[in-house]
């Protein structure tokens, strides 16, 4: 294995996370590199965000009133914020990490406009509007003006671990096909959500929860896996544009209605007036509208896509031209060929899929692991929202990143350089070899299906003890499958296959994780829901799940209470919900 | 059911390049893109065909999934074909393997 020069601090991740988490280590001062597996300033999430259409950041109205942003909310204060984001969160978010997401929030919006980015507009009473693009764009600049050094096209495959300490980490440069080590004092994964788990995800092919999968094998621990949020409206067929949000946006500002094989509405079968209301016109609508669909695509009134139908009103004229005058972009790229699907009388399929992971590497408020010398920032750490993300997840990005930068700057200042044995990094290269070993094997493009399978089998928005467990059954059979994984080209440049073999080696740690949390918590809260256990219940489930190793460890532990706390009741679930959005400010 | 002839330029980068034309069906109504074919392709077909994928926006906003569809460069993910037949083809001269190229 090719040994790199070494570092203070690598940071695994391009997306908006790992971005400011290297502006901040190396404004602190560290020698820092970003291992980035798309282009550098074009990838993950953050480049979706929004649709690239209008992406949220978040923060409190007052600070916007202050920054000149907007008029419109200015009696808000962070300690209103604060309360509101532990409410949504079901009460399993760590508060202390809240108050830093709602004290920080204010600044990191600041910075980046220093930084150029263009702000379009507002978006409700806490948030402005903006391209995902650009915050990549701006945090780039800053990248490029402090000259930190960065590899694209290479995939982070492992910690490396040390005395019990971070060593640094490998690679695989795709390319070349090259595998690399690269020490370091310290390592901030920022590798993003686990999107690549599930077939029917909104993410781009570069988030596969490759990095709580690899700080859990080398001995952090992940939380709250169970919690994903599912975006209601997706597009599933046509397959051309499957992946694409455009229905939910469209739906939020208001437009088009979900229809299932009958031509008739179905919300209002699910959902109280009241609750209806909040599923369609608030920011709950993910969590209520993506159960919602779920249930009706359960029914026999699914249709032949395995979905429901969303529609749009474009005559008369007046209505076509409202639309377009609400949102112009739809007139242009993409969005101007799925609006041709509309206008030549058809319309689309959607269904939930998988969108934003709650759950992922355990942090503390410094942003650090329980394996030292690990940080994480953004959607790959767990613990900010608990069991619901109500608020912004860019502000969580670039929150998280800010901090974890310059922890892991701090933590390297003091720390002895580790260097790995060779006999440790031979083992490491093996285990990423190991397909090209075996002949006759499973190829990984089928065990990706599997995974995929069972992760739309018992891990979909509505989840049942029996097929959880069916499914961490077939999690471990496919782990002794891929053990036996051989590819069908020697090469190792480019070779999607080994690529494949590379995502799904981390997949199934994650999907197993996530399948064990879901099956252990045996109740209905946020997102998590389960359609044996359709309560809340704050008198034993009141605590976050943590998943301690591969094999299958676990402890509960207590919620970080700061300031508030909920009732100790068992409720009903959606009852419960509108109990708790009562609540809010 | 349609029945799309999708030609494909391979292995360039070794200097002894050669067309492997696959014939993928699809669904009459089917919106399919060339990201579509060749996703196709390589899960149901080929797994040693290389084009771009590792970090795939499939929504037009990376711009990396450039390729040579019918002599002109388009995105893979962003261009519909609605013909029955279609030549894919390295956009650049600088081929890793197949239809992925250096940039
Ligand atoms: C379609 C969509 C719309 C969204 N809209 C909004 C919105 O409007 N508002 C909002 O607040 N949030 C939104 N979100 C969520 C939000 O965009 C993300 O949570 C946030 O951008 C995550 O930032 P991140 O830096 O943690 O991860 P990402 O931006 O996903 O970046 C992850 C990075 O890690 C890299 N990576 C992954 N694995 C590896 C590896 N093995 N080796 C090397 N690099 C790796 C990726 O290439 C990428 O650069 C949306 C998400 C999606 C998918
Ligand atoms: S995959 Fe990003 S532009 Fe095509």
């Amino acid at each position: 294995m090719e040994r790199s020069i070494p570092y203070d601090v690598v940071i695994v991740g391009s997306g908006g996370g790992g971005l400011r988490a290297a502006i901040s280590a190396a404004e602190s001062g560290a020698k820092v590199l970003i291992v980035a597996k798309g282009k550098i300033n074009r990838s993950g999430s953050t480049l979706l965000a929004g649709a690239n259409l209008s992406a949220d950041i978040a923060c409190d109205g007052r600070s916007l009133y202050e920054m000149g942003l907007s008029e419109w909310n200015k009696d808000d204060s962070k300690d209103k914020f604060f309360e509101d984001v532990c409410h949504e969160g079901f009460y399993l978010g760590n508060q202390r990490l809240v108050r830093r997401f709602v004290d920080d929030a204010p600044d990191r919006i600041r910075e980046l406009m220093d930084w150029g980015m263009e702000v379009l507009g507002l978006e409700g009473e806490r948030g402005i509007s903006v391209f995902g693009s650009a915050i990549l764009d701006s945090l780039f600049r800053r990248v490029r003006e402090l000259g930190i050094p960065y590899v694209e096209n290479t995939v982070f495959t492992d910690l490396v671990v040390e005395n019990g300490a971070v060593a640094g980490c490998t690679c695989v440069d795709l390319l070349s096909g090259d595998i690399r080590y690269i020490p370091a004092k310290a390592v901030v994964l920022a590798t993003g959500g686990s999107h690549g788990i599930f077939r029917n995800n909104s993410g781009p092919s570069d988030c596969c929860g490759e990095g709580p999968a690899a700080a859990l094998r080398a001995g952090a621990e992940l939380i709250d896996m169970e919690m994903i949020s599912f975006c209601p409206a997706v597009i599933l067929y046509p397959e051309m544009y499957k992946g694409n949000i455009l229905p939910y946006i469209m739906n939020t500002t208001g437009y088009g209605q979900f229809i299932n094989k009958y031509g008739k509405t179905f919300t209002q079968r699910y959902l109280s007036p009241r609750v209806e209301a909040l599923a369609l016109d608030t920011e709950w609508n993910k969590m209520l509208l993506s159960y919602v669909m779920q249930k009706e695509i359960n029914s026999r009134r699914c249709n032949r896509y395995g979905g429901v139908y969303y529609t749009l009103a474009l005559s008369p004229q007046e209505l076509r031209e409202e639309l377009y005058n609400d949102l112009p972009s739809l007139a242009k790229g993409i969005y101007g060929d799925i609006m041709e699907i509309f206008h030549s009388g058809r319309c689309v399929t959607c269904a939930p899929f998988a969108h934003y992971f709650e759950g992922g590497v355990r942090v503390d408020e410094n942003m650090a692991a329980s394996l030292p010398g690990l940080f994480g920032a953004g959607e790959c750490t767990g613990g900010m929202f608990g069991a619901n993300r109500v608020s912004a997840a860019t502000t969580e990005m670039l929150v998280e990143g800010n901090i974890a930068g310059a922890s892991a700057a701090a933590y390297a200042r003091d720390a002895v350089p580790g260097q790995a044995s060779e006999a440790h990094l031979k083992e490491l290269e093996d285990a990423l070899l190991l397909p090209f070993r075996t002949t006759g094997g499973p190829s990984p493009v089928e065990l990706r299906q599997e995974l995929q399978d069972i992760t739309g089998s018992c891990l979909s928005v509505l989840r049942t003890q029996e097929k959880l467990d069916k499914g961490l059954e077939r999690i471990g059979q496919l782990r002794e499958a891929l053990g036996r994984a051989s590819l069908a080209a020697q090469t190792r440049k480019y070779n999607r296959e080994w690529l494949d073999y590379l995502q799904l080696r981390n997949g199934v740690v994650t999907a197993g994780a996530t399948i064990l949390a879901a099956s252990l918590r045996k109740e209905s809260r946020g997102v998590h829901v389960r359609e044996d256990c359709c309560y809340t219940d704050n008198v034993q489930y009141l605590k976050n799940l943590v998943v301690t190793d591969c094999q299958g460890g676990t402890r509960w532990e207590e919620p970080v209470h700061t300031a508030v706390r909920p009732e100790p009741v068992r409720r009903d679930y959606i009852p419960y919900v509108e109990e708790v959005i009562e609540k809010l400010s | 059911m349609r029945e799309i002839a999708v030609k494909i330029l391979r292995e360039a980068e070794t200097g002894r390049g050669h067309y492997q034309t696959y014939t993928v069906e699809v669904d009459d109504h089917a919106v399919v893109s060339v990201m579509t074919l060749l996703e196709k392709i390589y899960t149901t077909q080929d797994h040693t065909l290389a084009f771009f994928s590792h970090a795939a926006c499939r929504q037009a906003a990376c711009g990396k999934c450039m390729v040579k569809v019918n002599g002109a460069v388009k995105l893979a993910c962003k261009e519909k074909v609605t013909g029955d037949q279609i030549t894919l083809e390295p956009y650049s001269p600088k081929v890793v393997r197949d239809l992925l190229c250096e940039n």
